[in-house]
């Protein structure tokens, strides 16, 4: 059961290392970062002329719900008990999951729903690849050519390594 | 302590006993349906606390509900499902979205041995158009809630620690707007400033405008009326943190079948760190009419998790208000629990206490359960 993850770990890191996986940019930190994508091409209008982890935050708060040119956000998440979940949620807000609920029942009592969840981070490449506006986050390494890298939250290495498992 | 006779109830334990079966029953009902309510939504499927998303029409179903016993010092107890609310929310994932909240309060009411439907009232809560222009700036069209203080904007059960609500975000002004607003969200250096402006005219507005007001039973020369109509704002700033907010309200109304004209000042603050949270509101309205007297208030609330006692949660409150219209006053203290096995429930016991409260707020003792679904 191990033996994969570890190879495919003993592999994935030198190859990102090198910039071979899907236009990271940068990528002698592909391996150790959570990627935040949207679909490739020019179909991202950009948010305020760029991104940033505040930015990153309103917008899966719904805070921020345009885009620079009026197009509807769609952040996309995976579900609460997903690792990458707890990581980036820990990242972006320095809460858990289960802490951000009571934050949701007062948006859900607005009419406001937290952000479309998927199950995993190929449904998420495919979510943002297919939905214009949709905005996601996965594992540098399991970036490709279906989406594009807008930013980059760096994690502890021992996180990073089990992101790519 | 209050004296107790047939009339009023009082002691009649199999009541009681008959509320906690039914809490117990209702609860582990619960515990069958609810897996754990996270923030997790809109995957196309029911989930308890987030409703059940319609993704193809761009639709979505819930609401709230809650049971409450309220044993008052100065009125006979009852027990009453509180509050029935259906919500419904429409999104074209561009820029219109809509939803509404239409609510059968008292449904059923328990109450010196019958139980009676003859209290129930259908309302229609909110019904709203929303079009979103930019982040700070969005058209809302329709009757909302009254952006005046943060209570009032989530007043369900469910959100808050108290079954009681306190005067200074209840009795007044009225709960409801009708009109046209204006809000939107400003980025800052450091956080976020968030604002809304409304035009109010109720009373051409609303057919059926309700107001309904737990003060206003007790003294119904304090029950406040739905707005004739209103001019108000709202700021509010949050750091990037979260950790804290700071509002601030302003509105100038006058109240249906009231002489006078009405000014408002309201402020607002929430602040949280490891958990305990302390917030508190103060209000002060003034009015043109010589007759009418000044009405103010102000709360501070605390809510601590108890170390011991995953879930549960130690609610204190401290309140002043004052009506001048009515010479009423009260000072009051509220001490409670609250329990949340899941995010969206919510189980609460309250004891409040006060000097000079008989006529506003009472002493007593309360229970509910809510739930969002």
């Amino acid at each position: 059961m191990m033996r994969r993850p570890a190879l495919f770990r003993f592999l994935a890191i030198p190859l990102v290392t090198l910039g071979l996986l899907g236009g990271t940019g940068h990528a002698e930190n592909g391996g150790r970062a959570i990627a935040v994508v949207v679909a490739a091409g020019d179909s991202w209008n950009g948010i305020r002329g760029g991104m940033s982890k505040r930015l990153l935050a309103q917008i899966y708060r719904k805070q921020v719900v345009l885009d620079d040119k009026g197009i509807r956000l769609h952040p996309v998440n995976l579900p609460a008990s997903h690792p990458l979940r707890a990581i980036f949620s820990q990242a972006v807000f320095r809460r858990s999951p289960l802490d951000m609920a009571g934050y949701w029942n007062e948006q859900y009592f607005q009419g406001i729903s937290p952000p479309h969840v998927v199950a995993s981070q190929e449904a998420v490449m495919r979510f943002v690849a297919d939905t214009p506006g949709a905005i996601g986050y996965v594992a540098a390494c399991r970036v490709d050519k279906r989406v594009r890298v807008i930013y980059r939250l760096e994690v502890k290495k021992k996180l990073a390594d089990s992101l790519c498992r | 302590m209050h004296d107790c006779d047939s009339n009023t109830g009082c002691g009649n334990r199999w009541r009681r006993g008959g509320a906690a079966i039914g809490y117990s029953l209702f609860l582990a009902l619960l515990a069958q349906i609810a897996p754990a309510g996270e923030e997790d939504s809109s995957s196309g499927s029911y989930q308890l606390g987030r409703g059940y998303p319609i993704p193809s029409l761009g639709l979505s179903l819930g609401g709230y509900a809650s049971v409450k016993r309220v044993d008052l010092e100065t009125r006979q107890p009852f027990a009453e499902i509180s509050d029935l609310s259906l919500f419904l929310g429409w999104d074209n994932g561009a820029r219109w979205r809509a939803f509404s909240e239409l609510e059968i309060g008292e449904a059923l009411v328990y109450r010196g041995g019958e139980l009676t439907s003859d209290e129930s009232e259908f309302e229609v809560e909110r019904a709203y158009v929303d079009y979103l222009h930019a982040d700070w700036l969005t058209l809302r069209l329709g009757k909302a809630l009254a952006p005046i203080g943060h209570w009032n904007s989530i007043h369900a059960d469910p959100l808050i620690w108290t079954v009681s609500r306190p005067l200074t975000t209840d009795a007044g002004f009225s709960h409801y707007i009708s009109g046209l607003s204006l809000l939107g969200s400003i980025p800052g250096e450091r956080g976020v400033w968030e604002y809304q402006a409304y035009v109010d005219n109720s009373t051409r507005l609303d057919p059926r405008p309700d107001n309904r007001s737990p003060a206003g039973e007790v003294v119904p020369g304090l029950e406040i009326g739905p707005f004739d109509h209103a001019v108000g704002a709202r700021l509010v700033y949050r750091p990037d943190s979260e950790s804290w907010q700071f509002g601030l309200s302003l509105a100038r109304f006058g109240i249906e079948r009231i002489a006078g004209i009405k000014h408002l000042l309201g402020l607002d603050f929430q602040w949280r760190l490891a958990g305990v949270s302390l917030s508190g509101e103060a209000l002060y309205r003034s009015d043109s009419n010589e007759d009418a007297g000044e009405v103010g208030g102000v709360f501070l609330q605390a809510v601590a998790p108890i170390s011991f006692a995953p879930r549960w949660y130690f609610v204190s409150r401290a309140e002043r208000f004052r009506d001048e219209t009515v010479s009423a006053r009260a000072d009051t203290l509220s001490l409670g629990l609250a329990w949340r096995p899941l995010p969206p429930v919510v189980f609460k016991l309250e004891t409040r206490q006060g000097r000079g409260n008989e006529t506003l707020a009472p002493d007593g003792v309360f229970s509910s359960l809510a739930i969002l679904f």
